[in-house]
This record gives C-alpha cells, sequence and structure tokens, in this order.
C-alpha cells in the first residue's frame, strides 16, 4: 500500500471523480429518460464508473510525477489503480445495497 | 578496487530495438556492490534505455536482467525497488505540488530508515528546500533533493541517469559524495551522462556503450587508455 501521504489524496481524489461521474451520469440520465430513479444504473454501467475513475486516476497520479516515485517505494500499479477506485468501489456497493429489496 | 565485487544488478545480454530502429543488440550492465559504476556512450547510444531496462522501466527483447541473484524475464521498477534499489531517472522524479518533506518523509517511514533523514539533509544542504514544492526549486536544488530522496531510501543500488546534468560544479560535488558515501555502505552505483570528467572521476568502474553494445573497463584510467574508448567517445575521431 502507498504511505498515507500519497493514499489520503488517492482516496479523496477517487471519491471526487466517482462523484462528479455519478452526478454527471444521473443528469444525463435524467435528461434522457426522465428517470425516476436516477441514482440506480446497471451493472456494467457501474463497472465502466469504476474503470474510468481508475483511469483518471492514474492519469493525473502520472501528471503529478508519482507513478515513478511511487515505483520506487515498491507501490505496484494495480495497487495504486485499486486504490484510486476504491471509493467508486465502495461508492457502487453501497448504492446497490442501499437500494429497498423486492416487495 | 576489487574487479570480482558482488554484482547486485545485472542486465545481461540485453536486445532492444524501438521499430525497425535497433538500440541495443548485446548489451550488458553491472551494478557492483560497493562501486560507482559510469556508464557513458554518446546521444543514442541507448544509455537511458539499458537504464530503463535494467531498472524494470522499460521491456526488452533479449537478455535477462538479474537483481539480489534473482532473474526477471520482465522486471518491474516496484518488484525491484521492494527489493533494495532505488530509480532515479533524468526527468523529475519527485512530485511538483508536494513539499520536499512530505516525500522524503513518505520514503523514510516506507523503509524505516528515519536516523538518515537528518544526515541526507545535512550533506546535500536540503534544509532551505524543505517546506517548499519541488516545482520551484532551481535544476540544481531538484538533483540535490532528488538525491536526498535516494539518500534516505538507503538502497542497496542505485541507478542515476544523468545526474550532473544541468548542475553547477559545486552540487556537482556534493553529488559525488553522496555516491561515495553510498557506495562506502555496500550499494551498488551506476551514474550515466556526458559529464565525463566528473562522472571519470566520481567512478570506480567504466561502462561504454556503443555499436548496440557495451565494453566493460575495469578503471576510468584504463578506459581513457583504451584506443577504441578514445576513438569512439572522447574524441569522436
Amino acid at each position: 500500500m502507498p504511505d498515507r501521504t500519497f493514499l489520503i489524496p488517492l482516496l479523496v481524489r477517487g471519491a471526487f471523480l466517482w462523484l462528479v461521474l455519478r452526478a454527471g451520469f444521473a443528469y444525463i440520465a435524467m435528461l434522457i429518460e426522465g428517470a425516476p430513479q436516477p441514482v440506480v444504473v446497471p451493472g456494467p454501467a457501474a463497472l465502466w464508473l469504476v474503470l474510468i475513475v481508475a483511469a483518471l486516476g492514474m492519469i493525473e497520479l502520472r501528471r503529478r510525477h508519482q507513478l515513478l516515485l511511487l515505483a520506487n517505494l515498491g507501490v505496484r500499479r494495480w495497487v495504486l489503480a485499486l486504490c484510486c477506485a476504491a471509493p467508486a468501489i465502495l461508492g457502487e456497493l453501497a448504492i446497490v445495497w442501499g437500494q429497498p429489496g423486492p416487495a | 578496487m576489487s574487479g570480482g565485487s558482488l554484482a547486485r544488478l545485472e542486465a545481461d545480454s540485453i536486445g532492444k530495438a524501438y521499430g525497425r530502429t535497433q538500440v541495443l543488440r548485446v548489451a550488458s550492465l553491472r551494478a557492483r556492490a560497493g562501486l560507482v559504476t559510469g556508464l557513458l556512450g554518446r546521444n543514442g547510444a541507448g544509455k537511458t534505455t539499458l537504464l530503463e531496462i535494467a531498472a524494470g522501466c522499460r521491456s526488452f527483447d533479449t537478455g535477462i536482467v538479474k537483481f539480489e541473484g534473482e532473474a526477471y524475464l520482465r522486471p518491474r521498477l516496484a518488484v525491484l525497488a521492494s527489493r533494495g534499489l532505488f530509480y532515479l531517472p533524468s526527468r523529475d522524479i519527485l512530485s511538483p505540488g508536494m513539499p520536499l518533506y512530505r516525500q522524503l518523509n513518505a520514503v523514510a517511514r516506507r523503509f524505516g530508515t528515519q536516523a538518515r533523514l537528518d544526515s541526507a539533509i545535512e550533506i546535500l544542504n536540503a534544509a532551505p528546500l524543505l517546506n517548499t514544492a519541488p516545482s520551484r526549486f532551481s535544476g540544481g536544488e531538484l538533483r540535490r533533493a532528488e538525491f536526498a530522496l535516494a539518500m534516505v531510501r538507503a538502497p542497496s543500488c542505485l541507478l542515476a541517469d544523468e545526474p550532473f546534468r544541468g548542475v553547477a560544479p559545486v552540487d556537482a560535488e556534493m553529488l559525488s559524495v553522496v555516491l561515495r558515501q553510498l557506495a562506502t555502505e555496500g550499494c551498488a552505483v551506476v551514474i550515466s551522462g556526458h559529464e565525463v570528467e566528473t562522472i571519470l572521476g566520481a567512478c570506480d568502474r567504466v561502462t561504454w556503450c556503443g555499436n548496440g553494445t557495451t565494453y566493460e573497463y575495469e578503471s576510468a584510467d584504463v578506459a581513457r587508455a583504451d584506443e577504441r574508448f578514445q576513438a569512439g567517445y572522447l574524441s569522436g575521431a
């Protein structure tokens, strides 16, 4: 795992990216379908959201010159991608679990 | 210096092509414990490529990389770094927006080397830089800060690409002291660059990279005396 100096900003950025993407997704869904529950997205769409958050997080790490530094600290890229995506994964799971079950 | 020192890192018989351009055919690089090896060669000879391959930052077509006795066909920097390697690329390694002290502290915490923080800061005169973000550093300050990072890491092997580039003589001297200290501690050091006199003055062994292959010399004096090295690199005649 990355040191907390890098981990905390990584998680915060991941959460921010996920919220922005989620909000954008919900807004578009509402415009197109007038969906009553735009928070709920199909499984594949949620997976894409997670992947996009991970990819954007990695791009941001590269932009900040932190990929090489973190590699020098022995942190593998898949661990970093997972850290970037962690807030999105948790958020999507929370939404799924927060939905009321079938009557 | 002993020519038979333990090779901590060995990139052996490396071949690498970019498209149709064969940059390296059969090139080897050995980083020996307690010694500083200078990697020299003309522009485009493949020095950086060879260093990147040895550090696990670039794939290669043929050959093998061995680190601390273990062989890797697809080495990764994170894996090698967790076993003691530190790679200083020619481009910036520090995060430009994060104060230097936080980055040094992160390295010290990760590897339990807090005791080295003070000495690294003192030797590299990094105290005035600690609370500043690297984006505000000059070229020389940036290199000193990067070396402080390497020193705090206490690596068993350090690969530094062009550490003296754009650095004032007084700073180059400071960096040479750090390289020597690391080597004295048993670290295997490899440095590359075009500052011939500085590098030959700082290193114990020389690896000359040219024509897709490498030639090893027992010392800087042996390299200087070699006619092929003189003609192919020093004078270019």
